[in-house]
């Protein structure tokens, strides 16, 4: 066999290569051969190209890479995770469009509260208490009793937000249930919350475990109920539920339905959406102008304050027009006594023996009082003559 | 809220409460009245009914429900089935049936259909 050449040594350090036994050696194919080892370095005339697999696992490092030479097709899809990526450094624009869904929000996002009254704060009624059924103290949030006993009171917040919370007082029969519920949600305009997935937050305060949770009622799939406070501390109640496609009526709420237990409610939020949102008060103005949907009141916190100017029909008989919030629909109209009214004109003032409203609407209604001693075809004012006169207007969906 | 009705009985008295002052009873049914136009008339759109206590307190409520739509509804329905609607247009022999019709009328007058709370 004759004498054949290097293959991956060329040109100036190709040597050949003796094959035979009968094949004559020379001193310079060492020489040669020599001189090539010295300068191999895998690179091409240099001997073969590095076979990866000779490369120990775990060797290659940065400094091997030259920067800006790492290519996005060469990094596997689904790997890069938080860890790589410099906590602040994402900016908006690498977000696609309208990607962000609800469930990407974190719980100190503020967002739209669907309640009246979240924060317990708005009071206008002045009772100190209230134990009856269906029966309001602060505003927006009804007493339910079933069975059992409970009392409604308004107290200083010692969870959550300053201000005021509501505390109820529940006395558990067996069987029995007292619930704190919410108004209709969305009044009127329920089909807007149908099919969504709504909730709700409570912070709570119960002074025993295991005695209070959350609920959220349609008329379609009846109660989704939350679970029961785990201990004696303030904690966070939260409830995610979807209402019914259908569903004509919804209501959210806290029960008590194990045992007797004072509870503590503050800072009650609703979103639309599976992530719970921190409570975000209001403005005052805005907490109460959604109260005053519900329920409004004229009282006579100064002595002699005119209500309204009005007209004498007859010597027994005085209309007078008066508006007020508006409502959600035409409001029950209540009056105090009709003793702790007069009717003041030029040179009468005779007190109230029978009032009432007449024609009421959403945003006003008219009163007739009728006393002795008016004088037909004069002009009249309705005034507050005693302690307690009150004019309350009251719509509850 | 308001002297609003809580449970009616078969005579057709009244049980109410009056939230705001804590004060309970029974009104009579004759004592359940519609509310007198300025001309006099009746008007079936309103009942008031005066605190059972004697406070002096009274509530107009409108056939919409106003305070508390379900109890309020009822009173209306259970008045012109006894009664006869104030307008005329039910009298107290008719069926049971069309005084609830003609009280639902009224309540989508006044309030709009999705007002209605008696099922």
């Amino acid at each position: 066999m004759a004498r054949t050449n290097s293959v991956n040594f060329t040109g100036a350090n190709q040597f050949p290569i003796a094959n035979a036994g009968t094949d004559i050696f020379k001193k310079e194919d060492v020489q040669v051969a020599t001189k090539s080892l010295d300068l191999h370095d895998h690179s091409p005339g240099l001997g073969l190209p590095i076979n990866p697999a000779a490369i120990p696992t775990g060797t290659i490092t940065s400094a091997m890479i030259a920067d800006g030479t790492i290519q996005g097709a060469d990094i596997a899809t689904g790997t890069i995770t938080t860890t790589q990526i410099a906590d602040g450094t994402i900016a908006t624009a690498d977000l696609a469009n309208q990607a962000v869904t609800n469930a990407k929000l974190g719980t100190d996002t503020a967002r739209l509260n669907l309640l009246t009254n979240p924060g317990f704060d708005q009071k206008q009624r002045s009772a100190v208490s209230n134990s009856t059924s269906g029966g309001f103290l602060v505003d927006g949030w009804a007493l339910w009793p079933t069975t059992s006993t409970a009392t409604h009171t308004q107290i200083g917040s010692t969870i959550g937000s300053q201000g005021a919370s509501l505390q109820i007082a529940y006395t558990h029969s067996a069987g029995g249930r007292a619930d704190t519920q919410s108004l209709k949600i969305m009044d009127g305009i329920t089909p807007q919350i149908r099919s969504k997935t709504l909730t709700f937050t409570v912070w709570v305060k119960s002074t025993v475990a295991g005695t209070v949770r959350l609920y959220l009622y349609d008329d379609v799939s009846s109660y989704t109920l939350g679970a029961y406070n785990v201990g004696t501390g303030a904690e966070r109640l939260t409830l995610t539920a979807t209402v019914s496609a259908s569903a004509a009526t919804v209501y959210v709420g806290m029960r008590c339905d194990v045992a007797s237990c004072t509870v503590e409610f503050n800072d009650a939020t609703l979103v639309v959406g599976s992530v719970a949102a921190d409570y975000a008060p209001l403005h005052p103005a805005d907490d109460l102008a959604r109260c005053l949907r519900y329920y409004s009141l004229l009282s006579n916190n100064f002595s002699d304050n005119i209500y309204a100017s009005g007209f004498c029909s007859s010597a027994t008989q005085a209309y007078y027009a008066l508006r007020h919030p508006p409502k959600g629909g035409t409001p029950t109209i209540t009056f105090s006594a009709a003793s702790t009214f007069a009717n003041q004109g030029a040179g009468f003032q005779p007190t109230c023996t029978a009032i009432s409203a007449d024609n009421p609407g959403p945003n006003t209604f008219r009163v007739a009082t009728t006393a002795s001693g008016l004088v037909a075809g004069q002009g009249t004012l309705l005034i507050a003559i005693a302690g307690g006169a009150a004019i309350y207007q009251e719509w509850n969906p | 809220m308001s002297i609003r009705p809580r449970n009616f009985l078969p005579n057709g008295d009244i049980d109410v409460v009056y939230d705001e002052l804590g004060h309970s009873g029974t009104i009579p049914a004759a004592e359940v009245r519609w509310t007198t136009n300025i001309d006099g008339s009746e008007n079936h759109n309103y009942i008031v009914l005066q605190c059972p206590d004697g406070c002096g307190a009274s509530s107009t409520h409108p056939v919409g429900g106003g305070a508390d739509a379900p109890n309020v509804q009822r009173m209306f329905v259970n008045k012109t089935q006894a009664d006869g609607c104030a307008c005329g247009q039910v009298a107290s022999t008719d069926s049971t049936t069309l005084g609830e019709s003609h009280v639902r009328l009224n309540v989508n007058r006044m309030d709009g259909a999705f007002r209605w709370a008696l099922g």
